[in-house]
């Protein structure tokens, strides 16, 4: 018995460390690119350092919480960057995730040449980058381009004149702040974040697939009985396809939001965090704080508190799910 | 349902019929938005000054000029750039394949003490915003000398490739018959002969699909050349269009017809491969 | 046995992997070790570094037992260059503007140069070799610490093919402020009708100091004879401010916000809105390359009856805790050869430092009047600079915004500048320089 126990144990052992040898390459990273850099993280918040400088005792000073404190207390930029990255996150994730939802509903249907349409939906996610960029930068251009254009050609532009003729308090509004019209879009403070907003819902293609793949999956006899039953089609969306989509849309809506507070290239290249700091977003002045002020120390602590903030709309997203996601399955 | 005459309104295939005419006007409508900022770019691309800036707009240049996309190439040194991202791209790629393979089998099909527990770890990390470990990075990388060159952008990808890589593979291991395994054991085959002579073969589109995304991402990747690049030579098209930017950021004929040339190799790998595209996709929803 | 298609993707995938690898390493070309290193840092567009790379190539190939590594930093130079001077890790030649210069002098860690300098010149040749402005510019407590290298003064441009067009006499190098005005409003027109004026004449400059050809044609004056207090405090001052603003609101040449909405003058210039700017030769390689029909004009003269123009330069500094002074300093003399100069010259992008490098500059067959420049080197004066530029310069700018939206008048900018100057401790000032 004993022997034979023995062998297992020499088995087992063997195939532990075939299994750890195999993963070492994620282990090693984990290692080196994560926890490391992560405890290394946690100390840089607690001291200043442009990073630069060799490491060494005349180098870094120990600050303690200083920088948390100015960050809460003292730094406008911080609470102006969070609320620029908030709003943004608060309207491109829902309308992000309506539109991919409404597309793929859209794609769902058995049409001859569908693919051709989803190809062209799903396609700037996939050309996604500083080309696509430069794009929507010629396109918000308020005089030349094509935004502006479209607008006025189909009349918007003209409405939109008119409104502000015949309703005194909108156009005392947009008076009093300077709001533009017909939108200056990224030169403009009250508009810029709108553009980049509608520019995030173009690479709604993205979330469109995961879904079609959802509605897919959604057993067919479940719309036959709603029908038996007399629903509309309307309301077979919202009673059958919505609530048996429900996992997925929870699972991109934490994706969602998590991307969303990490926007970044379209500030950085088209407006600098313009106009008078509109689009300053979080990870843009965190940037600036790290690689063009070199402070080291304080952006860490951002980068800490970005962290925290992620972390707690995940929780509050995950807890409330059991109240919205509906698994297979499950007694209700 | 009462019984008798049904208006034409309310039979079932009148319905239908409307519903497909609205979904299809849809269809189109929204087509028709997607494209146009294609379309406004191209048009863009191949106008000249004059039109590009013409008062009232142009929805169609009077005169075609195609040499706009040669003169972009040859103001900037496009050919290093392209070569750069593709340097990149293809070594990242081949850097997250074999390690995320590796780590994923480890994943799916061994036994190992605490693999379970890993794996949670493994999956959370997904979530972690890279802004964390960015700084700390680049002071590792700044004091190792690699500040300035390629390597930062390559290594870290073959330290098992990323979470949703592995993710993706495991899930696809999992479903490959377990027959096949116990019987390559039963003659003696080695972890590393089943991993290289039966996973790896079988696991083609998989592995196709990951290759392409891995691609993509790290061809649109921008946060990275940016924090380590600053000499020309080894600078990729996202820092080659911003360098354009800065210099020709006023002719947007220029800057399209070089943003639309570094689409090309995108534009290209996705046609080819769009089923894995689209698989890639499907797969990451099915998490959910 | 068939191999798998995956194995075959992988091996394909390593093999490009090896192969691009080595292909990179030729494009890279590392330095070889033997060599004495320098490093030279400086910012710019790709022109510029191409600019650059000819004339380290020249020195290399002159040089044998020096390499030069070039630091190039597209964004945020200033802040870059302070940290690593901070640090004792600077490069060891670095690219200097004149404006923050006596700034970064005062940090003491720019090498003296003045003896090497004036080891086989005496100061008088040393300066005669330079432009006037140019040595005086980097000179500090009366010792050298930068070279110049190149510069450019101001002249106004223009759109041949928009006077042409509008039938518009181009204007003549002798004009004064009051026929620049008439020349803008002929410029100034409502070409469409529709009651609202769609081209103009001037587009007025953001920054305040490319206004300085008219500022200084009134006779006021920013600063004082030896550059320790404010003195833009008087009538001519006055007169000045009220003349910036007027061609906007007044005489109306110079388009407001509401105007023209695309608000880049730039384009605005090429594309024909308007007519007339004022810039140095850097602007001239992108009119070039969009193959703008363009010229230049020697500024106006004022009411004072003389032209002055402003005048910038960028010069090459050593550092001081540099190991390798020496060899930094052959490359310094280097680029103020005339070889290295003519590299310069021909770029057309800046005026060469080197008064006997000029014939580089001039290119009779490109159509347009660059030697002007070089011909504007009599009249062009210093700009106001101090140790406290940047200080001054942000309060100089908010008052001048305000003017410029019609929100202050000329009156209140001027109290205003001297009252922020005070307030910041800009002026007086009382070390020396």
């Amino acid at each position: 018995m004993a022997r034979k126990n023995k062998i297992r144990e020499r088995y087992r052992w063997h195939e532990n460390v075939q299994g750890y040898l195999f993963a070492a390459p994620w282990l090693l990273g984990f290692a080196l690119f994560l926890v490391g850099p992560m405890l290394f993280s946690m100390t840089l918040c607690v001291v200043k350092w442009n990073g630069i400088t060799p490491i060494s005792p005349d180098n870094i000073d120990f600050v303690g919480l200083a920088h948390f404190k100015k960050i809460f207390t003292e730094d406008n930029y911080f609470w102006t960057s969070l609320y620029n990255t908030a709003f943004y996150s608060l309207f491109s994730v829902p309308l992000g995730i309506c539109t991919s939802l409404f597309l793929a509903t859209l794609l769902n249907a058995k049409i001859r040449g569908i693919s051709i349409y989803r190809t062209i939906f799903y396609l700037p996610k996939v050309i996604a980058g500083v080309a696509t960029i430069m794009m929507w930068f010629w396109i918000f251009n308020p005089e030349f381009g094509g935004f502006n254009v479209v607008l006025r050609k189909i009349g918007i532009v003209a409405l939109g004149d008119g409104l502000l003729e015949h309703i005194p308090a909108l156009g005392a509004f947009f008076e009093r702040n300077q709001i533009t019209w017909p939108p200056a879009w990224l030169a403009d403070e009250f508009w810029a974040k709108p553009a980049l907003i509608i520019m995030s819902l173009w690479g709604a293609g993205g979330g469109m697939l995961i879904y079609l793949a959802g509605l897919q999956n959604i057993p067919a006899h479940l719309y036959e009985v709603a029908e038996l039953d007399g629903a509309g089609r309307i309301r077979q969306f919202f009673v059958i396809t919505v609530p048996m989509l429900t996992p997925t849309i929870f699972f991109n809506l934490i994706m969602s939001i998590i991307g969303s507070f990490q926007v970044f290239a379209q500030s950085f290249l088209m407006t600098d965090g313009g106009p008078n700091n509109a689009t300053l977003f979080y990870v843009l002045y965190l940037f600036r704080k790290a690689f063009q002020q070199f402070e080291m120390g304080y952006a860490s602590a951002l980068a800490w508190i970005l962290f925290a903030i992620i972390m707690a709309l995940t929780m509050v997203v995950l807890k409330s799910s059991k109240l919205w996601v509906y698994y297979e399955g499950e007694k209700r | 349902m009462s019984a008798g005459h049904v208006s034409f309104w309310q039979r079932r295939s009148t319905q239908d019929r409307v519903w497909k005419i609205l979904t299809i006007s849809l269809l189109c409508l929204l087509a028709l938005v997607f494209v146009a900022p294609f379309y406004w770019s191209l048009i863009a691309s191949v106008s000249d000054l004059d039109g590009v800036y013409a008062s009232p707009p142009r929805f169609w240049p009077e005169k075609l000029h195609l040499d706009n996309y040669p003169r972009a190439m040859t103001v900037l040194p496009f050919h290093i750039f392209v070569f750069n991202s593709f340097y990149v791209c293809i070594c990242c790629v081949t850097g997250q394949v074999l390690s995320a393979c590796l780590v994923a089998y480890a994943f799916a099909r061994m036994r190992w003490a605490g693999r379970d527990v890993w794996f949670v770890i493994m999956l959370s990390t997904m979530m972690l915003p890279k802004q964390v470990t960015m700084i700390p990075h680049y002071i590792i990388f700044l004091n190792l000398g690699w500040v300035n060159t390629l390597k930062p952008l390559i290594v870290p990808s073959f330290f098992g490739g990323g979470a949703f890589f592995i993710f993706l593979m495991r899930q696809f291991f999992k479903t490959i018959p377990l027959e096949l395994e116990e019987a390559a054991r039963l003659d003696g085959c080695s972890n590393f002969r089943i991993f290289w002579d039966i996973m790896l073969p079988l696991s083609a589109p998989a592995v196709a699909t990951i290759s392409v995304m891995s691609f993509i991402a790290h061809w649109q990747d921008f946060m990275g050349p940016l924090i380590y690049l600053s000499s020309f030579e080894k600078y990729t098209v996202s820092m080659g269009l911003r360098m354009f930017q800065s210099i020709y950021g006023s002719f947007p004929h220029y800057m399209l017809a070089a943003s639309n040339i570094t689409l090309i190799p995108v534009l290209i790998l996705f046609f080819l491969a769009q089923k894995y595209f689209v698989q890639g996709i499907v797969l990451t929803g099915m998490k959910g | 046995m068939n191999v798998s298609g995956t194995k075959i993707g992988l091996t394909v995938l390593v093999v490009l992997c090896l192969a691009m690898s080595v292909v990179h390493r030729a494009i890279v070309q590392p330095p070889e070790c033997d060599t004495i290193e320098i490093r030279l840092s400086f910012w710019g567009s790709y022109e510029e570094w191409s600019m650059w790379k000819e004339i380290v190539d020249g020195f290399e190939a002159e040089n044998p037992d020096i390499t030069v590594t070039i630091m190039y930093t597209p964004g945020n130079y200033d802040d870059k260059i302070r940290l690593l001077l901070a640090a004792d890790a600077a490069p060891d030649v670095m690219l200097l503007q004149d404006e923050p210069f006596p700034r970064y002098a005062s940090y003491g860690k720019l090498a003296d140069v003045t003896d090497w300098a004036y080891a086989s010149r005496t100061a008088q040749e040393w300066d005669a070799l330079f432009w006037p402005t140019a040595a005086q510019s980097f000179r500090y407590k009366g010792r050298v610490y930068g070279v110049p290298i190149w510069g450019g003064n101001v002249l106004v441009y223009y759109n041949r093919k928009m006077f042409r067009e509008m039938g518009v006499e181009p204007p003549s190098d002798d004009w004064t402020f009051d026929e620049f005005v008439a020349k803008g409003k002929e410029l100034t027109r409502d070409t469409d009708g529709d009651g609202r004026f769609d081209t103009f004449g001037f587009a007025l400059p953001g920054w305040w100091v490319y206004f300085m050809p008219w500022t200084y044609g009134f006779g006021a004056r920013y600063l004082n004879d030896d550059f320790t207090d404010w003195a833009f405090t008087d009538d001519k001052a006055l007169e000045a401010t009220r003349f910036y603003q007027d061609l906007r609101f007044k005489d109306r040449i110079s388009p407001t916000m509401h105007d023209l909405p695309n608000t880049d003058e730039s384009v605005m210039f090429m594309t024909g809105r308007i007519g007339m700017s004022v810039s140095g030769p850097w602007n001239s390689p992108p009119l070039k390359t969009a193959g703008i029909d363009f010229d230049v004009v020697h500024v106006p003269t004022g009411p004072v009856g003389k032209r002055f123009t402003r005048v910038t330069w960028d010069a090459v500094c050593i550092f001081d805790k540099s190991p390798h002074k020496e060899e930094a300093w052959r490359f310094v003399e280097y680029c103020i050869g005339y070889e290295a100069q003519a590299v310069v010259g021909r770029y057309i992008r800046s005026v060469p430092a080197l008064r006997a490098a000029s014939d580089a500059f001039m290119d009779p067959d490109n159509g347009w009047n660059e030697e002007k420049f070089i011909e504007a080197m009599d009249y062009s004066t210093l700009q106001p600079i101090t140790i406290n530029w940047e200080k001054m310069s942000d309060v100089i700018a908010a008052e001048y915004e305000l003017l410029l939206l019609n929100k202050q008048s000329p009156e209140d900018t001027i109290r205003n500048m001297a009252e922020g100057m005070r307030r910041d401790e800009v002026f007086p000032i009382t070390n020396g320089s």
